[in-house]
């Protein structure tokens, strides 16, 4: 994965993980990798990797059984909670960076009816 | 504390190679060890290797004088190709096996032939990229408690070095010490925990890496340009 | 020590074979002589086999030193040196393996020479000249034309001299590795260095000579040793293996 090089990785990897579930490419209750494997996946090293799902498990977004290993929380609502929270995250960057260009608010909305995505036909 | 260097100092002839370097190293840690070309980086790794002889300072291990003994624990690979060119792949594991109790056999003769390694070619044979396999193979495949590895990336195109990376990655465990010198900064940047750099034989500064991204946002590379 | 000395072993096994394969064609050589009757070709061969002999004992007994600083040179030195050995250890191999090469280089040689002087007698004069000779030999052992207890000390006296040339040549090459470290001129450093350490040894047994009582001593008849000559020697020996070995643990650099 592709690193912004100025913030924190562990952060960054975080964020990935939490995509992944949101995506429901990490499903509800799975086992996910050990830190060993994790490390290698994302280049970090274990002592990161064990961070990450330790800052995960405070959150509540997994668990550890001892011996066996960490899974994904399974419980429903937080995923839902989850694709909000990053929902909104990103809602916040968007309207910070375009009210620094000058948008208001409701240019932003307009904007973002007229919006085409590529491929999309003009009709 | 694992290592501890005090005013580690070796000449070559009239230059300093290593020039009262003190530095200390903790368990479980993976350090990088940057700076330029002869900045003292592998000679401070042959003397912590016993390969070359401080000229004045100290080196303690463990909190003891480090002596011939310690080699036992400690892994050091040179950059160079260093194996006996009367070597076939397996003579490589049956040497380690015979001098090094930490080896496992099992171990590298997997390793090695997941690199697409045959154990009857010749290791003077070998192209570059697969030479500086081997001799990661060789030295991963020990349970050591410090690992000293001098520029494992050099003269390896991307693919090989993602695998490298993997290797070492898997092996360090957060119980065993690396230390990785290198020159690719954006390579390593996303799992060295310290970054130690070296100028003129001094140390001119550690980073805890993560801390530092907190504390002011900057990238291995910009600490780099800045500090040296 | 076993391991090291294989791997010691290893590293002189292509100088051994140059010497084997050498030894092999002036066999065929000679029996060629034999089987086509040109005793020309079998006097060359002998000739050869016999300079050979010399050469190749003079090679094989400083092939220790030679490897040794080979071991120093190249990279392949972080092969021996990263290892968790005692210095003591490690020169202590090259020494025994030292010797070893010889004795296996030595031993094949006689045997393929006792074997053709036989086999020549054998061919030419027939069956009873070969016994003759034998007879002759075994005599001559039993009657002692030959002093055993001469030939020991004789023995003796050559291993001794030529453990004080392998000691020698070990210091040598570490000193000329810890004041040179990478430079072209190590090499010739090192015979510099040898001659110089050989000359002060020789100095220091002139002025032991000069003690009253050890002029005074008895020489053993033929070879003109003296008891104190054997224990000077056996002294520099250990004396020279320990600086050696001091001198490395502390400061050689590879």
């Amino acid at each position: 994965m592709e690193y912004n090089t100025g913030a924190p990785i562990y952060l960054q990897v975080i964020n990935e993980l939490k995509k992944k579930m949101v995506k429901g490419e990490l499903k509800p209750g799975e086992k996910m990798p050990s830190s060993r494997d994790l490390a290698v996946e994302y280049k970090v090293n274990q002592n990161t990797a064990a961070r990450i799902y330790r800052e995960m498990e405070m959150q509540g977004w997994c668990f550890t059984r001892r011996g066996i290993g960490t899974f994904v929380s399974e419980e429903e609502n937080m995923f839902q909670d989850l694709k909000k929270e990053m929902a909104s995250e990103l809602l916040k960057n968007f309207m910070h960076e375009m009210s620094g260009l000058g948008y208001k608010k409701d240019d932003i909305i307009n904007q973002i009816a007229d919006y085409k995505e590529d491929g999309e036909n003009d009709a | 504390m694992m290592l501890e260097c005090r005013e580690l100092t070796k000449w070559f002839g009239s230059k300093e190679a290593v020039a009262d370097l003190t530095l200390n190293l903790d368990k479980g840690k993976i350090y990088g060890l940057l700076g330029e070309n002869g900045s003292g980086k592998t000679t401070w790794m042959k003397m912590v290797a016993g390969l070359t002889k401080p000229g004045r300072g100290e080196i303690l291990y463990e909190g003891h004088p480090i002596g011939w003994r310690d080699k036992a624990k400690i892994a050091y690979m040179a950059t160079e190709p260093f194996f006996y060119d009367f070597m076939k792949v397996s003579d490589v594991g049956e040497y380690y096996e015979a001098f090094f109790e930490d080896f496992d056999r099992r171990k590298y003769t997997e390793t090695v032939s997941a690199m697409g390694l045959e154990p009857g070619m010749k290791v003077r044979n070998l192209s570059s990229g697969m030479s500086a396999k081997l001799k990661l193979a060789a030295t991963l495949s020990r349970n050591a408690e410090l690992y000293l590895l001098d520029e494992p990336l050099n003269g390896i195109d991307y693919k090989a070095r993602e695998e490298i990376i993997g290797l070492i990655l898997e092996e360090a465990n957060g119980e065993n010490t690396f230390v990785i010198s290198t020159h690719l900064l954006e390579e390593v940047e996303s799992f060295i925990e310290y970054a130690i750099f070296i100028k003129d034989g001094h140390l001119a500064d550690k980073v805890n890496l993560e801390s530092e991204r907190m504390k002011s946002g900057r990238s291995l590379t910009e600490l780099y340009t800045d500090i040296l | 020590m076993g391991k090291l000395i294989k791997y010691e072993l290893r590293k002189q096994r292509t100088s051994r074979m140059v010497i084997f394969i050498a030894l092999a064609v002036a066999l065929v050589c000679f029996w060629a002589g034999i089987a086509f009757n040109s005793g020309g070709l079998a006097g060359i061969s002998i000739a050869a086999m016999m300079l050979g002999a010399v050469f190749v004992l003079f090679y094989t007994g400083i092939e220790g030193i030679l490897v040794f600083n080979r071991d120093l040179r190249t990279k392949q030195s972080y092969m021996l040196w990263m290892l968790p050995r005692s210095i003591w250890e490690i020169l202590g191999a090259k020494f025994i393996s030292a010797i070893l090469q010889m004795l296996i280089v030595f031993g094949v040689s006689c045997a393929a020479v006792a074997v053709s002087t036989a086999g020549a007698v054998l061919t030419i004069g027939g069956l009873s000249e070969f016994l003759e000779m034998i007879r002759t030999m075994s005599k001559s052992f039993v009657q002692g034309g030959l002093d055993w207890g001469d030939l020991i000390s004789m023995a003796f006296l050559m291993f001794l001299v030529w453990t004080l040339v392998i000691m020698t040549g070990f210091l040598a090459v570490i000193l000329a590795r810890t004041v040179l470290i990478k430079s072209r001129f190590v090499g010739l450093l090192a015979v510099l260095l040898f001659f110089v350490i050989d000359f002060a040894v020789a100095r220091v047994y002139d002025l032991m000579c000069m003690i009253p009582f050890v002029e005074a001593a008895n020489r053993v008849e033929a070879l003109g040793w003296s008891v104190w000559d054997v224990i000077y020697y056996v002294i520099v020996c250990l004396a020279l293996f320990g600086v050696s070995g001091v001198l490395a643990e502390k400061k050689l650099s590879v």
